[in-house]
Parts: C-alpha cells; sequence; structure tokens
C-alpha cells in the first residue's frame, strides 16, 4: 500500500504543478483574441485588450498585408458559415466592424502580392482557434487533426467552414482531403453519449491514429497516471495497467470521447508541433506548424487502398473504400479479451455465411452481400448476447440463405427477452417509414449499420431517429444495435421514442437538410460547371433576314495593289554590249530613287529618238 | 441572368444557363466575319431564295456570321474579319454594326434583377487609346442589351475554366487567332498577364504567302487566301510532332517561332517580382487553350521551348484544354457566376 500511496501523492503533486504552471493559452482562452489568416504577413491569433475594440480592419492591417486590396471574410465563433465580407485596403476607410472573441478573419489578396506567403490555415474547435501553417504540400486534414491531437473525431464533425472564392467547396470534409491556403477548419463536438461502429471497435477511419494519439485525448489527470503508471511500471515498481478502465470491464463499450477542453500532452517526437502556449507573446500567438505525414506520398491519389492500421500508425488517412473491410481493436488490453475470440468467431461465421451467400445460385441483386454482412453483424451482436443471458437462439431451417438470415435476425430479436439495442433498432424502424414495415431486402440490413457497403451515407439518414435526443445537433448520429447495454436500457422503449418531439426535430431537420441541398444544389452546378461537366447545347443564332446598314463597308485586305506610275518608264531597246553598259536606261526608270540620283536630261526625248534611229540603222546593216 | 461573350476574331461566341434547363449550357457561335457581294438583284434573289440572312450597305450587300460562309461561293472574295487586326474597325462601318446586331441576337433575352454579361475583349489590353475604345465599343453593345458588362482577360477565363485541379494556380496560354494571351494566377487572382500580338493568324498568312496561296477577284486583285489554309489544317490533320511535307515543315517553323516568343513572355512573368512574391518557386501547370491550340503537337512544342528557355523546372505539366475552342467563354460564364455570388454575398452582407 506504500507505493500506491506514493504514487497518488507524486500524482496530486504533479497534477498541481501542471495546473499551476499551465499558462493562459489557446486552449484555455482566457482573453479575447481574433485570428487573422490567409494572404498576410503574420496569421495567428491576436489578442484583444480588456475594454478596447478591434475593427475587422484593423485587426487585418495588424497582420500585416501583403497586397493592395484584399477581400476578407468574417467567420464568428459560434457560427458556422462566412457572417460578413468586405474589401479592405490601406486607403480604405474603416467600416467599424467590431471583431468579436474567437473570430476568424481569412484575408483573400485581391491584387498581386508583394511578398511570398506562407500557406496558412486555422482550426476551431471546441477549445479555440489555432492559426495553423502548412508549409509543405499536400497536408491533408488527418495532418493536421493528429499534430493539433484532435483525433479520434468519434462523433464531432469535421468541416470546411471557409475557403478562398473559386475553389471548391468541401460538403463533407474527410480526413484524407487535402488542406487549402486559407481554410477554415472546425471540428463541431457533438453529443458524448452515441457510440459508432460495433464493440470496442470504430470504424478504421477513426482509429488510424489511435494508441499514442488516443492517450492523449485522455483528460490531464488520466493521462498523467497513466503516464505515472507508466513511469512506475518501467520501474518494476507496479504490473502494467491497463489503459481504461471502462475497456476492461466492458470491452464491448466504445470509449466515450471527452467532451472536456483537451489539454495538449507530450507530444511525438515526430510531431512538429509547438507548444502554444509557451508561444504566446504580446503581439499574438504563433502559427503552430503543420507537416506532412512521411508515409502517404500521394494523399491526394484516387487509388489507395484501405489498410488496417496498427497502434503507431501516425501517417494520414486514407480515403475509405465501398467497404470498410474490417476494423481493428481499439486498446491494446482488449487484445487478450476473451471478447476478442468471441469476435472472431463470429467473424468465421460471416465470413461462412458470406461464401454461403456468394454461392447461391442466381443471386437477385447486390444486395446480397450487404444480406450477409447485415446476418453476421446481427451474428456477432447475438453471440454477445447470448454470452450475457445465456440464453440461444437456433436459426430456422430454410430453402433461401438470405431467407435464413432473415429468420436468424427476427428469431434473435424474439428469443432475447428485453435487449435495450433492439428496441432501438425497432424504434428505427417504426421511424423510417413504410418502406421498412414488412421484413423485405432494404431492411435486413439496417441503415445505421456501419458492416453495411454505404454505412456513411446512412448516418445521414438515421439522424432523424437520434436527433429526437439532441434535435438541434447538427451531427449526424448512429444509433446501434451494439451499443452499451446500459446507456441504452436508460432509453425510452421503441414506441416512445416516435413521439411529437421527434416529428417535430424531424421537421426541422427536413427543412435544413433541404436548405442544405439547395446549397449543395447550387454548388454543385458551379463545380459541373467548372469541371466541365455540363452539356453543351449549341443552338443557331436567329439573325434578321434582312436589314439595311448605313456605312460602306471596307471589305477583304487585298494582297497587293499597285500604286499607279508617276511617269512612263523608257522602252527597253535592245542594244550593243557596250552601249548598255554606258547607259543602264532600265535601271534608271523603274526605280524612283534611282531615277532621282541621275535625274533625266531635259534632251532626253530627243537623245532617245537618236537611239532609236540608230538603232534602227544598225540592225538593218547588220542584216 | 449570367452570361459570357467571347469576342473572337475568328468566332464569337456566348454561353449562358438557360433557366429552363440550368443544368445544361446553351452556347451560341458565329463566324466574326462577313462576305461582301455586289449590290445587284441576281445577288439579292439569290440570297432569298437560300433565305440567308443580308443586310444591305452602301453599294454592296453582306452577309455575316455563319452564313458568310454559305453565301462565299457567290463572291469570290474572301471574307472579311469583323474584328480585323484584333481590334474593332474604325473605317468599317457596316462592320461595327454587324458587332452589334451579332451580339443582340446571341445574347439571350435579359430576366430577373442581376443581369451580368462577362466578356473578352480582343486585341491588346495595353492602356493604348485603340484598347480603350474597344473596350468601350464593345461594353456599349453589351449594354444595349441590357447586360452590365464585366471584361476579363481571356487567359483568366481560361484558367477558370481548366485549372480548376490545380486550385486555379498556373500558367493559361490562350492562342487566339490574332492574339495570345498568358495569364499567370495564383488561386484564381491574376498575379501578372500579357498579350503577344501574335496569333494562328499570321501563321496561316504566312503559309499563304510562302506557298502562294492565293485567290482573284473578278477585277483580278488577288487576295490571300486564308480560309483555304486552315481547310488544310483542319483535314489533313497537321502534327507538328512528326511534321511530313514542305508544307508541315513550315508551318511547324512557324509555331515554333510564335512559341518561341511565348516561352520568352512566360520566363520574363516568372522572373518578375511580382510572380516570384506570389508564387515563389512553386511549380505551375500550363494550360493551353484556343483555337491555335489545338493543332497536334502542340504542347511538345511549347515544352520543347520551354526547356530551351530553361524554366522546364517551374513548369509541372504543360496541357491542353479538353475544350480549347469553348474554354475562354465558359470561363468567363465561371467568373460570370463567381461574381455573382460574391455580389450576392457583399449584398447580404
Amino acid at each position: 500500500m506504500e507505493w500506491r500511496k506514493s504514487a497518488f501523492i507524486l500524482m496530486l503533486a504533479a497534477f498541481a504543478v501542471s495546473a499551476i504552471g499551465q499558462p493562459a493559452g489557446l486552449n484555455t482562452a482566457a482573453a479575447d483574441e481574433v485570428t487573422v489568416i490567409g494572404d498576410v504577413e503574420h496569421f495567428r491569433s491576436f489578442p484583444i485588450s480588456p475594454g478596447s475594440e478591434l475593427t475587422v480592419r484593423e485587426a487585418v492591417l495588424k497582420a500585416g498585408m501583403l497586397s493592395e486590396s484584399a477581400r476578407v471574410t468574417r467567420v464568428r465563433f459560434a457560427q458556422d458559415h462566412a457572417l460578413s465580407t468586405l474589401f479592405v485596403s490601406a486607403t480604405s476607410s474603416d467600416t467599424g466592424e467590431i471583431v468579436g472573441n474567437g473570430d476568424v478573419l481569412m484575408v483573400e489578396a485581391t491584387s498581386p502580392l508583394r511578398a511570398t506567403v506562407t500557406k496558412n490555415a486555422a482550426l476551431r474547435t471546441d477549445d479555440g482557434v489555432k492559426a495553423l501553417s502548412l508549409e509543405q504540400e499536400g497536408i491533408v486534414f488527418g495532418d493536421v487533426l493528429t499534430q493539433t491531437n484532435s483525433l479520434p473525431l468519434g462523433d464531432r464533425r469535421l468541416r470546411v467552414l471557409c475557403r478562398f472564392q473559386g475553389q471548391a467547396s468541401i460538403t463533407k470534409a474527410e480526413l484524407y482531403h487535402t488542406i487549402a491556403h486559407g481554410d477554415v477548419i472546425s471540428i463541431s463536438n457533438g453529443s458524448q453519449t452515441t457510440h459508432k461502429g460495433f464493440g470496442s471497435m470504430v470504424p478504421s477511419v477513426s482509429e488510424w491514429s489511435s494508441g499514442a494519439t488516443t492517450k492523449l485525448q485522455d483528460p490531464p489527470g488520466e493521462n498523467l497516471l497513466t503516464c505515472i503508471e507508466d513511469s512506475l511500471s518501467d520501474n518494476g515498481l507496479v504490473a502494467p495497467p491497463s489503459h481504461s478502465v471502462a475497456s476492461t470491464e466492458s470491452p464491448m463499450f466504445v470509449p466515450v470521447q471527452q467532451s472536456t477542453p483537451q489539454v495538449p500532452a507530450p507530444v511525438l517526437d515526430d510531431m512538429a508541433t509547438y507548444d502554444l502556449n509557451s508561444q504566446q507573446s504580446s503581439t499574438g500567438l504563433t502559427a503552430m506548424l503543420i507537416g506532412r505525414s512521411e508515409n502517404v506520398p500521394d494523399s491526394d491519389t484516387a487509388g489507395r487502398t484501405t489498410s488496417y492500421i496498427s497502434e503507431a500508425t501516425t501517417s494520414a488517412p486514407v480515403a475509405p473504400q465501398e467497404m470498410q473491410i474490417g476494423a481493428v481493436m481499439n486498446t491494446q488490453s482488449s487484445a487478450f479479451n476473451p471478447w476478442n475470440l468471441v469476435f472472431i468467431g463470429g467473424l468465421l461465421v460471416a465470413g461462412t455465411l458470406i461464401l454461403a451467400g456468394t454461392l447461391r445460385p442466381e443471386p437477385d441483386d447486390n444486395t446480397e452481400f450487404s444480406n450477409a454482412a447485415a446476418l453476421a453483424t446481427d451474428l456477432i451482436a447475438s453471440t454477445s448476447w447470448q454470452q450475457k443471458s445465456a440464453s440461444s437462439s437456433q436459426p430456422q431451417k430454410s430453402a433461401s440463405p438470405a431467407f435464413n438470415q432473415f429468420s436468424t435476425r427476427e428469431s434473435h430479436v424474439a428469443s432475447v427477452p428485453t435487449p435495450p439495442q433492439d428496441a432501438v433498432v425497432s424504434s428505427i424502424k417504426q421511424a423510417i417509414p413504410a418502406d421498412s414495415a414488412d421484413l423485405s431486402v432494404e431492411t435486413a440490413v439496417a441503415g445505421h449499420e456501419w458492416f453495411s457497403n454505404d454505412w456513411r451515407e446512412r448516418d445521414v439518414k438515421t439522424s432523424r431517429v437520434s436527433h429526437q435526443e439532441s434535435p438541434g445537433e447538427a451531427t449526424p448520429e448512429v444509433v446501434s444495435n451494439t451499443e452499451k447495454p446500459t446507456a441504452a436500457a436508460k432509453r425510452p422503449t421503441a414506441r416512445s421514442t416516435v413521439s411529437a418531439s421527434s416529428v417535430i426535430a424531424n421537421a426541422e431537420a427536413a427543412k435544413a437538410a433541404e436548405a442544405a441541398l439547395t446549397d449543395a444544389k447550387s454548388i454543385s452546378d458551379l463545380d459541373d460547371l467548372l469541371k466541365n461537366r455540363l452539356p453543351i447545347d449549341l443552338c443557331e443564332t436567329q439573325l434578321p433576314l434582312r436589314i439595311a446598314l448605313f456605312g460602306r463597308p471596307a471589305g477583304p485586305r487585298r494582297l497587293r495593289i499597285d500604286a499607279a506610275h508617276s511617269a512612263i518608264p523608257v522602252p527597253h531597246f535592245n542594244r550593243t554590249t557596250e552601249k548598255r553598259r554606258e547607259q543602264p536606261v532600265a535601271a534608271t526608270s523603274s526605280a524612283a530613287p534611282v531615277a532621282r540620283d541621275f535625274p533625266t536630261p531635259p534632251d532626253a526625248t530627243a537623245s532617245r529618238s537618236l537611239d532609236r534611229a540608230l538603232h534602227f540603222l544598225q540592225e538593218r546593216t547588220e542584216t | 441572368m449570367i452570361c459570357a461573350i467571347d469576342f473572337g476574331c475568328c468566332r464569337i461566341r456566348s454561353m449562358f444557363r438557360n433557366p429552363q434547363t440550368p443544368e445544361r449550357l446553351t452556347m451560341h457561335s458565329e463566324r466574326s466575319e462577313y462576305t461582301l457581294l455586289g449590290n445587284t438583284d441576281q445577288h439579292r434573289a439569290a440570297l432569298d431564295n437560300l433565305e440567308v440572312p443580308y443586310a444591305e450597305c452602301e453599294q454592296a450587300l453582306v452577309v455575316f456570321g455563319n452564313h458568310a460562309a454559305t453565301a462565299q461561293w457567290i463572291s469570290r472574295v474572301p471574307r472579311t474579319a469583323l474584328l480585323a487586326d484584333g481590334a474593332v474597325p474604325t473605317d468599317d462601318p457596316p462592320a461595327r454594326q454587324m458587332l452589334n446586331l451579332l451580339t443582340e441576337s446571341m445574347l439571350p433575352a435579359k430576366s430577373g434583377a442581376n443581369n451580368l454579361c462577362v466578356l473578352t475583349v480582343p486585341g491588346l489590353r495595353d492602356g493604348s487609346d485603340l484598347a480603350k475604345r474597344n473596350e468601350t465599343f464593345l461594353c456599349r453593345i453589351v449594354k444595349m442589351s441590357g447586360y452590365q458588362p464585366l471584361v476579363v482577360n481571356a487567359a483568366e477565363a481560361a484558367l477558370l475554366a481548366t485549372c480548376s485541379d490545380a486550385m486555379f494556380t498556373g500558367v493559361s496560354i490562350v492562342m487566339g487567332a490574332e492574339t495570345t494571351t498568358i495569364c499567370i494566377a495564383r488561386y484564381g487572382v491574376p498575379i501578372d498577364s500579357e498579350t503577344i500580338t501574335v496569333g494562328g493568324n499570321w501563321i496561316d498568312a504566312e503559309l499563304a504567302k510562302q506557298f502562294k496561296i492565293q485567290t482573284y477577284d473578278d477585277a483580278g486583285n488577288a487576295y490571300l487566301d486564308i480560309e483555304k489554309i486552315r481547310e488544310w489544317k483542319i483535314e489533313s490533320g497537321v502534327s507538328l510532332k512528326s511534321a511530313i511535307g514542305e508544307r508541315e515543315r513550315m508551318t511547324k517553323r512557324l509555331y515554333t517561332d510564335v512559341l518561341d516568343k511565348v516561352a520568352a513572355t512566360v520566363s520574363r512573368m516568372l522572373a518578375s517580382t511580382r510572380v516570384c512574391n506570389s508564387l515563389s518557386r512553386q511549380r505551375l501547370s500550363v494550360m493551353l487553350a484556343g483555337g491555335a491550340a489545338m493543332v497536334d503537337g502542340f504542347a511538345e512544342v511549347l515544352t520543347e521551348q520551354l526547356i530551351q528557355h530553361e524554366i522546364a523546372d517551374r513548369v509541372l505539366t504543360v496541357r491542353t484544354a479538353l475544350d480549347p475552342e469553348t474554354a475562354v467563354v465558359r470561363g468567363a460564364l465561371i467568373f460570370g457566376e463567381l461574381e455573382s455570388r460574391a455580389m450576392a454575398a457583399e449584398g447580404a452582407a
């Protein structure tokens, strides 16, 4: 017990020291500040002195404009869209627009830059706004989130609030999207009670930086405790503890995302992350340098592959394939968990059923695979429930494997007395219109199941059900039948979930979805135009059949117009060789300059007549 | 209504979204030239029989737009450019009136409050009197159609249409009939642009001169038959990569001369302070557009010239737009839509 006491005292002391030594920084957001990014010299957060006001123009000038004029887009802290856009130049008058705490000003030069600007962006989280320096090319959102310790996302939503004009907007930001200069990224925190994935797993996209990164997400006390325990473990004082008590007790549960502000924990060596708090100065906070993950050389290419992510993976995420093949365990301690054996067994059964489904003659359509996958999910779930409730559900025999799957699913629902997650599933079925009233092929795979092909898209569809818990939350939630039983048990029954409030929430969600759809359509139209995807109809122009025009047309340009000769050239006579040498008649007569050099004598006509006569005589003599 | 019109020296193109079918684009394309005919009853009767629209001028009949080619056989005189030498003619009043007629016919009827027409102005835009006259005249005839004119550089428009994958950063080169426009932009904002007064017509005219491809009217006047050169280039599929025959070799030589000048200009622009400040040593995509850039091997010849001018290390790719002829007008339409959105956002703010 002595070492436990010592450890506890040490922990308290270290925690107190860290709390005292924690300066007011971005994460604590003690003072008001505004962040200026884009085409400015100093992209960072600028503190707003208490009691004073700072206008947009002042803030931009403070950051240092690099162009004659610039377009400034202002994003308020509490809003998810640009509040206003105004033009600022060195000579323009101040409109007096006051910036508020947490505002982001995106400066976009509208005239050529005077100096080189470093690529930068802003990351807005619940903790505050961070200016990011993107000195390398091809940095993706995953790099930023990794190096700002914002992963895994969990139920938080990643969005791009604002981009430079003309850039393709990102309606649904993914971790593999390349971050562009001037992007304002937002990570909005969602509900903390909703879990995704199956059992202790989360979709691979969210866990590609598990392990060390997950450890960094722990709250300070727990983080500290872990560090102390690790150090003690290294010294041989204590046995290696499990990372998470919750995961030890109920390994099928996904660790709940912490809603408390995240304090930057000691970062990995390979992360070029500055301690923002120590960088604070009177003029503002320096930007955070973001580097590109080295083991993802070309994250923009479409032909990337999904791979299993190891604990040490710190690379940028990859694009999800059409189907997520699988995921790995979230914690190291669960690697030897007996539930893993259950899971592996379930996978084997699922694989068998998938094989059986594949071998089925004349498959109807492509939903067969999804059905098998759904069945596998259910089987895994039912297996885990069987372990808990010690009940069994025998699949009913049928001629069709698909029907067998449905029967298994139904028998599972029927056999387990009151499984809360099934109540939620049935509530989904009731909330979704008649298309899911009967056991059709579509219902075989619930839309919320990540195991199905397009679980991401279906998240949005199922959000209307999940909105009954948090109507104002825009983040789509996934209600899974693999949730923690205790949490699910607190939920109302299936009938009571479909209430008037949910209908109102559904209507609001429908309106919001409609507005979003309109915006998305507008953006999509422009995107189609940008990418030359719109077909072009070449129409005949209707010109007036007859019309009178004034003036005389110039007509086409002639190739050569000979000017009129000023004087008639002298005739060329066949003279003797000697005489031709003496007087170049042709040359003097054809070219005007030559004629000017050798002016024709006044008696030229007489001499020419004489020549003609003499020549005639000579010819006659020779003949 | 947002529309775009590209006043080219070979063709005038307009493009807009039809409000009934916004998922499709509507385009008009008319030759910017006219055919001159004698003002005789026979000519008038022939045009009436063919139902060809024509205009009656002083001592002549003129057929303009695409119908000019239809009536070419009656004339034997080569067609006359409406924008000869890349400028609105000052000594050809009917040509100015024809430009107005074509513009009116090619622009859609205005609708709504925000009627914006983005146009390109041919020729140099160096602030000279000629350039100002061109711009003023073309803006005025657009205004007469009920639109608010907005002038855009042809190369900038082409960049918007073709460089979305490069985040609208790079070098855009539009080789038109009379001029070649170069624009270097960063995130869609033009940093530097220049215009060279050499285009496809110069190459065609030189070819016609070298090989004495001429035509004669009834009075024996000779004219360069540039149209025949254009037809030959299209029909024979001239390739600059593997020039066969004397005429093709001459074509390649002429193209090389022009592109040498283009590469020299690009090199000078890249070395300028404005570009260095904005783009540092960033490697840029070079996007080619314009009718003259459609000849096979154009990009290769330009690449050779860029290498010779020692700026190959600044170039990421040299690509020809998928729609070289319509990229400018489509880019102008994009420019209009972006500008319209920006104006709407400013209005809302």
